[in-house]
């Protein structure tokens, strides 16, 4: 499954699966977090992964601009 | 590009996490760095540096008063007329200069805090290369934002 991970200088962590099931991307994108957890990295809190499709924009543009946790 | 992603989160690694990056070894290379990129001046005009430095320890208000080890960093001039001849950087990053300095306080707190962003995202990046579970393809730093984007296969 491809995906990317973006790393903010401020330390913000975002993980988009590009490909696959939501089902599969979920569980992955779960996984990459928890192997970072367990090798010491500590998160503030893990937003809940989401789907994104491309036909519903305003609601991807009101997420991003708020971001986890709106 | 990014909305159109079959599965996404985030999360922010925690202040401690970021702030335990700058621990005692690196403090001096951070402090000495800033002083040679970023261009402080007195009153005078004249450009402040750092003259000499030797471990310390004090009771930051930002540490809520616990006894924190730190460097002090001795300055060639005082930053303002009142007088600033040298600033303390302890563990974690927390600046407390001396006198008239609230310019340079932030200023330097804000660059140990870049530091440490710096610190995490190569500690992030060498993390997720070393992980089997996943396949780097590529590393990219984004120069307009300062993220790093990799693509990777999970």
């Amino acid at each position: 499954m491809k995906a990317r991970v973006i790393i903010t200088a401020e330390g913000e962590v975002a993980v988009m699966a590009d490909n696959g099931t939501f089902v599969e991307g979920e569980a992955k994108i779960k996984a990459l977090f928890a192997a970072l957890q367990a090798k010491g990295i500590d998160f503030d809190a893990i937003a809940q992964v989401e789907q994104h499709r491309a036909d519903d924009d305003q609601i991807h543009n009101l997420a991003h601009q708020y971001g986890p946790g709106h | 590009m990014v909305c159109d992603a079959v599965a996404t989160t985030s999360a922010t690694v925690s202040k401690e996490a970021l702030a335990a990056l700058l621990e005692m070894g690196v403090l001096q290379d951070f402090v000495k760095l800033f002083f040679e990129q970023v261009e402080i001046t007195n009153y005078r005009g004249q450009r402040l540096r750092v003259t000499r430095s030797y471990p310390t320890s004090g009771y930051p208000k930002a540490n809520n008063g616990a006894n924190t080890h730190g460097y002090e960093f001795a300055l060639n001039d005082s930053f303002s007329q009142r007088g600033n001849h040298y600033i303390r950087v302890y563990e974690g990053g927390i600046v407390e200069g001396y006198g008239d300095d609230q310019e340079l306080t932030d200023k330097l707190a804000k660059f140990l805090q870049a530091a440490a962003g710096k610190v995490m995202q190569a500690k992030l990046v060498n993390m997720l290369k070393a992980d089997p579970t996943v396949a780097v393809d590529s590393v990219e730093l984004d120069r307009a934002t300062g993220a790093v984007i990799m693509r990777v296969e999970l």
